[in-house]
């Protein structure tokens, strides 16, 4: 090559000049790409970049939808409020430090160039006392302003850093694990630490003020805004204050999160009954439904897809307007988290193009109401009755004698958590969903240990929709429905008990509960061998047993399945599925049988909700037509909207999951109709297994009492019943190793025993068939009708009183 | 033996041209002239772009500019070469004389933290730039007969004697102007037949030394830098833009972030005068007039317009290096080649900061960039180089800067 061009060009001139030539024109080549690239390549990206300088953009706060209760009250609503924020460089003081950088830098430029890191720093921390000065001026002056001290100011600007670090820490974390998990293997932390949105933001230390002291904060802004130095140029001199802000922040207020209810305690069992009605304070009624707001976490636009600034493919910046900004926020759990899409609404804006003069203006979208089926008045007394100190939620002595000492079964006088349902049949609205023990917002912001720490009374969870329970005897109606419907047996068919167990080589399980009490089987109990509305009256599980065992574990499973067991409702609200075995599974099972068996009564392998068990009897009644329930009225697609909110179910352990919708059973009619017959038999003949509450008298203080008083004691109300009593896998305490919010394994035993459920569907006077269905459930209470029932009676009381019947 | 009889012959003819007529012949010196020009109002309409007021000013530098280019057409070459050297010696005093503190502030006031201007009353003047096209006048007659740069010792005190006004420019601080010395004095050297060996050292040595630097900004703790505090920000800075990363869009990149963001936005054909003004003045591009006039240019024209600009240097260039092919005068081949150098060092450093391919500094785009002494100086080189491009080569009976003996021996 070298020959070759000796030979064309032999004067070494001439090919030096060559390669001079060569490497110029390479080197403007490089210069011509580079244009290239940036005028084509990434032209689009810059323009926007280069002309965003012409616009201004002033966004419009949008309002939060209101939530409503389905008579039209307000429970969750904003409210137009002001407060002061300071931008997070004053608070963490890197505004003075950098003040005092800048300061030296412009007392001369060329003297700070020469200096070393070190110099720069000594140099600016001489001039930094005067910034601090400022920073200090303006504690006491927003002090002043918010009626506060300036210890308070100070607390408030150390929570709010001590917040910002904690945040910036756990985005790094959840960053290196998930960069080490993409890389497969561990990278250095200080990659995975990233400058959040919220650095560079404002932060309210005052909230909210009074008009006096929102003016003079307006003033002292306008001033700190317009500030000239003596030569009259402008934005000379800065005032810490250019980095204050007064925003309009529109609190959420729940106004019916506290209220007063009369409880009329003359219809309450004989022991607590007094004629002096006795008046309440409920705080957080509703709290589990409603929800909450909390602040946008970061990552949390992302994760939703609903960032504010977005860029397209050419790198031009898009907002969404729709999308979150730092120091929005957003629903927590709840109505509030889960109809976030529909409550939000949108912000608007005005574009000023300052080139052209134009104004662009985008009103804001309100966010919508949502109504809920709730009646908030039902809610409020339901509530008040399952509070202990009224006395139905705690242990009593009529349940019967505390068992052996050494068992964790709640004694009498313990606490009762648990939950109450009430749903309209025709409609499956849910009227009052309550989960106890609850809690109130103020306790949530002051002892949050109390709300999250306690697993066992965990008043953050909603037990009518995220805690299952074996159901116990109050599936009877169902079985008899799901056996006569598949032909196991006929609606005349009678089923003797005459062992008092059903396996006569194993006559110590599968027993009838009056051998287990009384030692007596139920032809003893009754003369005669029991009819379907019999069995449900008396809970015989004999007959029971007998249909579990003819139904098979296919049967069963594809029973229960009907009825909504193992899957969620569809109700809207974040909800767990509850438990019903794969037929496979159950099959590979050596004690098949035993399971199916215990499965009649609703014992073994399964598990559902306050929420499904509810539902099921409302399918009952409406004679074989399962549908979802509701808790949202308006708008009418709300169910949709929230099953697609990404958010939801966080925080609760479910998700907004099932379909929504109806299915017929195609239940025998009068199957139905015997079931029902056998509820009202249970709730009102004597010998009904939810009918009365029997009083001790070797007890002094029932000295005094009838032998017996009925559990229900309602007029104009027809009450068909069914009590369980559900033997309930014991409660011990979760351990979670890893931290992952999950636990690994279980300690010490908390609590043993069976739970009380009673079911009640209700058929006001002059009505064909019951309206309303009521369905609670006290954990570890025990004997169900005695404890559960007196509950629902009074919920029937408590809607009397709200104009139901 | 033919083509030099012939050439002889020509040089003798033209010899007995008046003046006048020997310029007014066509010759390589009007293509130089024309890019100049070119450049010049390509300068003047981009000035005026954001200051029709700083446009007239140049217009008028214009002027004056032509008038000097007219005076640099009278002497011969070779009085040139002469005088090279003392009116080098002169402007080394004059700015050693800057940067000493006895010189009073009136007179060489510190404008952006340098001391680079000397103040005649409302008029500055910018002796480098001036030293610069006489550093390469003096260089090239003091290397035109000289063989000694043909060994290590030889070419490495070219070197040393090229870091005289280098260190003093340095020492203003003026770095842009400073740097330009350094390929000038190798291209120059390249062309007069340097050994590869020597010079391939020498650029060797240079990779090292940036890459040097470059790897302390980036691994060695803030004590053991070699660079100043501000030069270490500029080149983290830019190595940030090139990443996307943001940090110092605000601080160190701000100029940088503006030129690339304003020179993307240009797109293919521009905004047009008025678009491109309110761009500018809104996004407070900073040395919109000088550092990064190439910016407005290419805002307002768009890539067609910064294409044109660069192929306009690129002939200017060629030009230049078209005439040190042509003329046999030795003197005349490194000048020009020298003022190639110049001009191509100059608008490497000041496009490739605009475009983002170098760490900011600050230095002018020759012809465009608004300011007098920089256009002063160019016309005074563009007059030189059309002296040299008009007037006959001079006969010499060796071929000079030919020290590849095995091609001429076997070509003869």
């Amino acid at each position: 090559m070298r020959r070759r061009l000796r030979q064309f060009m032999p004067r070494m001139f001439y090919r030096r000049l060559l390669l001079v030539l060569a490497v110029m024109v390479f080197a403007f080549l490089l210069l011509g790409i580079q244009m290239v690239n940036l005028t084509l390549g990434r032209g689009a990206e810059l323009q926007s970049k280069a002309e965003s300088v012409f616009i201004k953009r002033t966004l419009i706060p949008t309002v939060r939808g209101r939530i409503l209760d389905r008579k039209g009250r307000i429970l969750a609503t904003d409210r137009p409020a002001y407060q002061i924020a300071v931008h997070t460089d004053v608070l963490t003081g890197d505004w003075s430090y950098r003040r005092a950088r800048w300061h030296v830098y412009r007392m001369d430029r060329a003297r700070w160039r020469e200096m070393s890191d070190l110099e720069q720093e000594a140099a600016a921390a001489r001039v930094q006392s005067i910034y601090d000065a400022q920073v200090k001026t303006l504690w006491w002056e927003l002090a002043e302003l918010g009626g506060v001290t300036v210890d308070e100011i100070d607390q408030q600007r150390v929570a709010i850093v001590r917040k910002l670090q904690l945040i910036k820490g756990d985005v790094a974390q959840r960053q290196y694990v998930r960069r080490s998990a993409e890389l497969d293997e561990p990278i250095d932390f200080a990659e995975a630490v990233i400058d959040l949105a919220e650095e560079r933001g404002y932060h309210a230390i005052i909230e909210p003020m009074d008009q006096a002291a929102l003016l003079a904060a307006r003033r002292k802004l306008s001033e700190a805004h317009n500030g000239r130095d003596t030569d009259g140029r402008l934005g000379v001199t800065q005032s810490v204050w250019q980095w204050v802000r007064v925003t309009d922040t529109r609190n959420r207020e729940y106004p019916h999160e506290s209220m007063e209810v009369d409880v009329d305690r003359s219809t309450l069992p004989l022991p607590l009954r007094s004629d002096e009605p006795v008046t309440m304070r409920m705080d957080g009624v509703g709290i589990h439904l409603i929800g909450a707001m909390r602040p946008v976490w970061a990552g949390d636009a992302e994760r939703l897809g609903l960032t504010f600034e977005n860029k397209d493919d050419a790198g031009r910046k898009n907002y969404n307007l729709y999308g979150y900004r730092p120091g929005d926020r957003t629903g927590q759990w709840g109505v509030e988290a889960t109809y976030e899409k529909i409550l939000r609404g949108a912000r608007g804006q005005t574009i000023a193009h300052l080139d052209t003069d134009e104004v662009e203006r985008t009103v804001p979208v309100a966010g919508r109401d949502v109504r809920l089926s709730i009646d908030i008045h039902l809610q409020a007394r339901v509530q008040a009755l399952m509070t202990p100190e009224l006395g139905l939620a705690k242990v009593q002595p009529w349940r019967g004698e505390d068992p052996d000492p050494e068992k964790k079964t709640p004694r009498i006088g313990d606490d009762l958590p648990g939950a109450a349902v009430v749903m309209e049949i025709d409609s499956g609205e849910v009227l009052a969903a309550v989960s106890m023990p609850g809690f109130s917002r103020e306790q949530l912001a002051q002892t949050p240990e109390m709300i999250f720490g306690d697993p066992y009374w965990s008043p953050f969870m909603n037990r009518v929709l995220t805690r299952a329970y074996q159901p116990g005897s109050v599936v009877k109606p169902l079985l008899l429905t799901m056996g006569v419907s598949r032909d196991v047996i006929d609606l005349n068919d009678t089923i003797a008990d005459e062992h008092g167990y059903y396996l006569p080589s194993d006559p110590n399980h599968f027993r009838n509960w009056s051998y287990n009490y009384y030692n007596l089987t139920m032809m003893q109990l009754a003369g005669h061998a029991l009819r379907g509305d019999e069995a449900v009256a008396r809970s015989c599980n004999i007959y029971f047993f007998t249909v579990a065992d003819r139904l098979g574990a296919a049967g069963l499973i594809e029973g229960y399945g009907a009825f909504g067991a193992g899957r969620p409702t569809g109700s809207g609200l974040p909800e767990i599925a509850g438990e019903l075995p794969d037929l496979r599974w159950l099959n590979a099972q050596n004690d098949k049988r035993g399971r199916v068996l215990n499965m009649g009564i609703g014992q073994g392998p399964i598990r559902w909700t306050p929420i499904q068990a509810a539902n099921a009897y409302a399918a009952l009644a409406r004679g074989g037509f399962w549908q979802s329930p509701k808790f949202v009225v308006s708008p009418e697609n709300a169910n949709d909207v929230s099953r697609t909110g990404e958010n939801a179910g966080e925080n609760v352990g479910g998700g907004v999951g099932g379909k929504s919708g109806g299915e017929d059973l195609y239940l025998n009619p009068g199957a139905v109709r015997m079931a029902i017959d056998g509820m009202w038999q249970s709730a009102n003949e004597p010998f009904g297994s939810t009918h009365f509450l029997a009083y001790n008298y070797k007890k002094p203080e029932f000295s005094e009492l009838p032998k017996r008083e009925p559990i229900f004691n309602v007029t104009g109300v027809q009450v068909f019943a069914k009590s369980g009593t559900a033997d309930a896998v014991k409660f011990r305490r979760p351990i979670d190793d890893d931290g992952d919010g999950y636990p690994d394994r279980y300690g010490e035993l908390l609590r043993e025993g069976d739970h009380a459920w009673v079911g009640a569907l209700l058929q006001p006077e002059g009505a064909d068939r019951p309206t309303h269905v009521v369905m609670a459930v006290l954990e570890y209470a025990g004997s169900g009708g005695k404890m559960a029932g007196p509950i629902v009676n009074q919920i029937i009381h408590a809607m009397q009183a709200e104009g139901y019947f | 033996m033919i083509s030099a009889t012939h050439s002889s012959i020509s040089a003798r003819r033209l010899a007995n041209l008046p003046t006048w007529r020997l310029y007014l012949r066509p010759h390589v010196g009007w293509l130089v002239i024309g890019c100049a020009w070119a450049l010049a109002g390509i300068g003047v309409a981009a000035i005026g772009t954001t200051s029709p007021s700083a446009a007239s000013g140049q217009v008028r530098w214009l002027i004056i500019s032509m008038a000097l280019l007219l005076g640099c057409l009278l002497p011969r070459p070779r009085l040139i070469g002469r005088l090279a050297v003392p009116i080098l010696i002169v402007h080394v005093v004059v700015l050693l004389l800057m940067v000493t503190p006895l010189v009073p502030r009136w007179l060489v006031p510190s404008v952006n933290g340098a001391k680079s201007w000397i103040r005649f009353g409302s008029m500055g003047f910018q002796p480098s730039e001036t030293a610069k096209i006489f550093f390469v006048l003096a260089m090239a007659w003091r290397l035109r007969h000289a063989r000694g740069y043909r060994s290590l010792r030889g070419l490495l005190t070219q070197f040393g004697i090229m870091l005289v006004p280098v260190a003093l420019i340095f020492k203003q601080p003026d770095l842009g102007t400073a740097l330009v010395f350094v390929p000038t004095l190798f291209l120059m050297l390249v062309v007069a037949g340097a050994r590869m060996r020597h010079l391939g050292l020498l650029v060797g040595v240079a990779v090292a030394v940036i890459a040097i630097n470059l790897a302390a900004v980036f691994l060695l703790p803030e004590n053991m830098q070699l660079l100043k505090p501000h030069q270490q920000t500029r080149i983290r800075a830019m190595f940030a833009q090139m990443q996307g990363d943001t940090k110092y869009i605000n601080t160190a990149g701000f100029q940088q972030d503006k030129a690339i963001t304003l020179i993307g936005s240009g797109g293919v054909a521009g905004y047009g005068k008025q678009r491109a003004s309110d761009l500018i003045e809104m996004n407070a591009l900073p040395e919109e007039h000088n550092d990064m006039i190439f910016v407005v240019v290419v805002n307002r024209w768009g890539l067609l317009g910064g294409l044109a600009t660069l192929s306009l240097y690129a002939l200017l260039i060629g030009s230049f290096l078209l005439l040190a092919m042509v003329n046999r005068n030795p003197f005349v081949r490194l000048s020009v080649v020298g003022f190639a150098g110049l001009i191509f060092s100059q608008v490497l450093i000041n496009v490739g900061v605009a475009v983002g391919l170098m760490p900011v500094t600050g230095i002018t785009l020759p012809f465009v960039s608004y300011g007098g002494s920089s256009l002063l100086a160019m016309f005074v080189m563009i007059g030189i180089t059309v002296n040299f491009a008009a007037r006959p080569s001079a006969v010499f009976s060796v071929a000079n800067f030919e020290y590849d003996q095995s091609a001429i021996t076997k070509r003869t």
